[in-house]
């Protein structure tokens, strides 16, 4: 069901968005568009899983937010890396490599 | 600490709750604008824009559910929010919340209530410093009486085992005089000086007994008061100390005041006064006056110690029964020295289990009837878990996660539980005030030595068991409503146990037959103590119930020797035998069937003894002339006392015929001669019919009548036969005995009939209890039965629908449906009859006339059963027959 599928994304999603916020601080909307740009709109990010996993990243102190305004003028909620995030970003970045390397060599088996 | 952190944050989150709600919607306010700007600018018209914006957005309600469960406090926050949401359910649930809410309070009160009368009995510890330490020692004789000679308790007071020893006489009524005030009946325990010592007590007011107030015979006249004697005598004034009290006609020193609700290590007397043991002539002078307190076969004394630190109740009862075994054999030590702890003192003891057993099975009887209000509430929680998946459904759609749902559904259990418990509290308070008004005085159970409902114990009871109840039944329901694919079984559509012919159970059936059956054992039970009671109502007695009254008093405790005894003896009979309406009047020691009696050893004229101990003991009453005639039992032969078997003339006793029959069968017993150990051989004048002496249950038996003028003994019963009112005999006595000395008090008044209800007091008050149960078991499980089959017969109005659209009567309908229920019926009546022959055996001790299994109590225990069940499973198929096809149809 829709748990499992959440499940899995996530760790991803939350990967993502440290990954993206490691370019410098942005707010949510923002964070969309870079996801979508950099991976050339393969990964169109769901609103509805984005601000979730930003919350839970801000609870547990990877990231940080405050109320800026943006280049028209508008209030948004900025969200910036913390230590902490910078090195939870490098050790899931680790994880994820060994991860698609692993998954890539078994898939470049010839058959 | 990083949890320290986090809580301060969460706790801040929470309490910053409405700005982040403010921000959380500004955040997504930006988040649509700023998508509605990129879509307008890839040439999208402004309203498709915005559409497209909210749609990829998806469900607002989910982001902010998903979002705020990210972002708070979940314990605290989500806590507060399940209760407020609980009873938004309730208030749209209010029968189906309050009968869940009353059920629980009935069970859990219940079982409060019991708690509270057998705690002193079963678990609550002794009043005293280091309680595990304390022990009770009991030595068993041939008898099964557990007492302890004083010699005795003075050997067993040097043993190694042991720190310390004190002997007690516990409940001895005195007569005491306070200033001017009339002579009144005030409960005493004589106590070793070291007592309250022993115990660790410490004294509300002035000093308690010590060593030094227990040296020699009689020169020790001082006495500590309860609290609650103190209040009532002395209106709680500190002056009370160092005042005097006349107990027995001896005056006495008040020196101190126990504690308020002060028990010591017994909970079967309510102390008034405590007396030193050397001052025990004065309070039991026709004891000492029979036996010296000197003689180790004279057992009288109960016995409270410490182990020493590292002994265990092993070695201190093998190094007691040691030291009995050497202690003088001259007159039957005890058979066997038992010790036990002092908390749990008669668990165990042959001879004081009548209480703990009684307990116990008040226990048991309230613990199924938590277990039948475990099963409605169950049964409850399941009705609603069906009807409750679709709004959970709802709320997972939503975005909730199963286990928050779970969560809040236990709160909703919780708060249930709850309330059940705070109803259960006020039920046990109300039964609690019941049971004292219909348990008599010396009922087994002593009432006045119950835990206040009040009581941290018994509070932390009503809430856990309350708790355990709804959790435990609360949980499963709560699974299976979160779980989408649960309802099938629910509606018993899928599993359920195939038990025959197409007959299927499922949880719902399961729980409907289990109240069925504890329902059948309660039925059971109360027919068996019913027609017990019946029996015992309409036994043969040997005597006539009807318009005899009793009344007691104690010359004794009022300075009288046997001379003055006798001429007060005399002119009360006189007096009393003068009055309009009295019929009959007579004196006895021993007013018949109170579970207790008069023995003593006696030897048959023809019958040889090897030894003294060979010699059989034998109950012994002492009567007046007129006792036969007085309480109704017929003379067979030979003559009754007269006025003129005196002292002087040759000792002269009745049998009855069980006697006559035992040792001389065959020959006349009219002649012959029986010895005791006190008295020269008696000869026996006259032989009476069988009568019940001890209890109802005795059957019949030897039993010797001595004549009061030849012998003298205290207290006094005075027998009066007439037939007026019961107060008016009652004060036609207090007049007769006052106006022969204002000074002595008249106690224990009742009718026979009273007294006997009171030998049966616990069957009935257990009958009654288990009468009121049946009625409330009844009740449940046809409320159980009507919910079910109304619910098998909603899911299935479709079905009806169709038949009836077909062709089909009505009447085959409600068998279709009924068949059901009194499958249903069945099962709960085998499981109860099942039940009833495993546990109505633990009732055994307290039934007359009839088996445990009696087949005829439980025929009717099923028919009542059946017979409700049918009524409920009737009205509710009836509805089914009700069914207009084409509104059927139309259903679903």
């Amino acid at each position: 069901m829709a748990k499992t599928r959440g499940d899995m994304l996530q760790g991803t999603l939350d990967l993502l968005v440290l990954k993206v916020l490691q370019l410098g601080p942005m707010h949510g909307w923002g964070i969309t568009l870079l996801i979508k740009q950099h991976s050339d709109d393969v990964l169109q990010v769901n609103e509805g899983s984005l601000y979730p996993s930003l919350y839970r990243l801000k609870r547990q102190r990877l990231i940080a937010s405050a109320w800026e305004v943006t280049e028209n003028n508008r209030r948004a909620r900025y969200y910036s890396l913390t230590p902490p995030g910078r090195q939870r970003l490098s050790e899931e970045r680790a994880v994820w490599e060994r991860l698609s390397s692993a998954v890539n060599r078994v898939l470049e088996v010839p058959a | 600490m990083s949890w320290l952190h986090e809580l301060r944050d969460r706790i801040r989150a929470s309490r910053e709750r409405d700005a982040d709600e403010r921000e959380m919607a500004e955040e997504m306010t930006f988040h649509l604008e700023e998508a509605e700007k990129t879509y307008r600018a890839q040439g999208h018209e402004a309203a498709a824009a915005r559409r497209l914006a909210r749609l990829h957005f998806g469900s607002v309600d989910r982001f902010q559910e998903e979002a705020r469960s990210e972002s708070r406090a979940p314990w605290l926050e989500q806590f507060v929010e399940d209760v407020r949401y609980a009873f938004r359910t309730f208030s749209r649930q209010k029968v189906w919340a309050f009968s869940i809410v009353l059920v629980l309070a009935l069970g859990v009160g219940a079982n409060t209530a019991v708690f509270s009368l057998v705690d002193a009995v079963l678990f609550r510890p002794p009043d005293a410093v280091r309680p595990q330490e304390l022990v009770r020692i009991y030595g068993v004789d041939e008898e099964d009486e557990s007492s302890t000679s004083y010699p005795l308790f003075l050997d067993f007071k040097r043993a190694r085992g042991l720190s310390e020893a004190a002997a007690i006489q516990a409940g001895t009524p005195v007569t005491v005089v306070n200033g001017s005030a009339p002579a009144e009946r005030r409960i005493s325990t004589i106590v070793t000086g070291n007592y309250f010592t022993l115990l660790g007590t410490k004294p509300l007011v002035g000093r308690l007994l010590s060593a030094q107030d227990d040296v020699s015979k009689g020169a020790h006249a001082v006495a500590v008061v309860s609290y609650n004697y103190w209040r009532e005598a002395f209106a709680g004034e500190a002056s009370a100390i160092g005042g005097t009290i006349r107990v027995n006609g001896t005056p006495f020193t008040i020196i101190g005041v126990t504690p308020r609700g002060f028990k010591g290590e017994s909970f079967d007397h309510d102390t008034e006064i405590w007396l030193p043991m050397a001052m025990i002539e004065v309070a039991v002078p026709d004891w000492i006056e029979l036996e010296p307190l000197e003689r180790y076969g004279f057992s009288f004394l109960d016995i409270v110690a410490r182990l020493r630190p590292g002994t265990s109740l092993e070695q201190a009862q093998a190094e007691l029964n040691s030291i009995a075994i050497a202690a003088d054999r001259e007159a039957s030590p005890p058979r066997e020295v038992k010790v036990l702890p002092a908390g749990a003192a008669t668990i165990g003891l042959e001879q004081a289990p009548a209480a703990t057993r009684l307990s116990w099975i008040l226990l048991g009887v309230v613990g199924m009837v938590l277990l039948l209000a475990c099963a409605d509430v169950a049964a409850l929680l399941l009705a609603r878990a069906e009807p409750r998946s679709r709004e959970l459904g709802v709320r997972v759609a939503l975005g909730a996660t199963r286990g928050r749902l779970i969560r809040q559904l236990l709160s909703e259990s919780l708060i249930l539980a709850l309330c059940g418990a705070a109803g259960g509290i006020m039920v046990a308070e109300l039964l609690r005030r019941g049971a004292l008004k219909i348990a008599p005085e010396n009922f087994l159970i002593p009432m006045a030595s119950a835990t206040p409902v009040l009581d941290a114990r018994v509070l932390g009871l009503a809430a856990l068991t309350s708790i355990a109840c709804a959790l435990f039944f609360g949980v499963a329901p709560a699974l299976a409503a979160t779980r989408m694919a649960l309802p099938n079984v629910l509606r018993g559509q899928v599993a359920g146990l195939r038990v025959f012919r197409g007959l299927r159970f499922t949880a719902r059936d399961g729980l409907v037959v289990l109240q069925l059956g504890l329902c059948l054992i309660f039925l059971a039970g109360a027919a068996l103590l019913g027609r017990s009671i019946r029996h015992a109502s309409a036994l043969d007695l040997g005597f006539d119930r009807e318009n005899l009254f009793i009344a007691r008093f104690d010359l004794r405790r009022n300075g009288y020797d046997r001379a003055r005894s006798e001429i007060f003896y005399r002119q009360l009979l006189e007096r009393l035998r003068s009055e309009a309406g009295v019929s009959a009047a007579a004196l006895a020691f021993h007013p018949t069937v109170r579970n207790s009696g008069l023995r003593n050893s006696t030897s048959f004229e023809g019958h040889v003894y090897a030894t003294p101990e060979a010699i059989p003991s034998n109950d012994l009453n002492l009567v007046t002339p007129g006792y036969l005639q007085t309480v109704g039992t017929r003379l067979l032969a030979g003559r009754d006392f007269t006025d003129a078997d005196t002292r002087n003339g040759t000792p002269a006793v009745l049998v009855s015929k069980a006697l006559a029959d035992k040792y001389w069968a065959g020959q006349n017993p009219i002649g012959k001669h029986i010895g005791n150990i006190t008295d020269p051989a008696a000869e026996i004048v006259g032989v009476f019919a069988n009568a019940k002496y001890r209890t109802l249950r005795e059957e019949p038996h030897p039993l010797v009548l001595m004549s009061l003028w030849q012998n003298h003994i205290t207290p006094m019963s005075v027998l009066v036969r007439s037939d007026l009112e019961p107060a008016v005999v009652q004060q036609l006595i207090v007049r007769a005995v006052g106006g022969l000395d204002p000074n002595v008090p008249v106690f224990a008044t009742s009718t026979m009939e009273e007294s006997l209800a009171e030998a049966f007091a616990q069957e009935r008050l257990l009958g009654i209890l288990l009468a009121a149960f049946s009625v409330l078991a009844l009740t449940l499980s046809a409320a159980g039965l009507f919910a079910l089959v109304s619910y098998i017969v909603k899911s299935r109005t479709r079905e009806w629908g169709i038949r009836i659209a077909i062709g089909a009567r009505p009447e085959e309908i409600t068998w279709l449906v009924q068949r059901r229920g009194a499958g249903i019926a069945i099962a709960g009546v085998a499981l109860g009859l099942v039940g009833a022959l495993i546990l109505t055996r633990y009732l055994q001790t307290l039934l007359f006339g009839v088996q445990p299994n009696d087949p005829i109590s439980f025929a009717l225990a099923a028919l009542i059963l059946l017979g409700v069940s049918l009524v409920a499973g009737y009205l509710a198929a009836r509805a089914a027959t009700r069914t207009d096809a084409m509104t059927a149809l139309r259903t679903e």
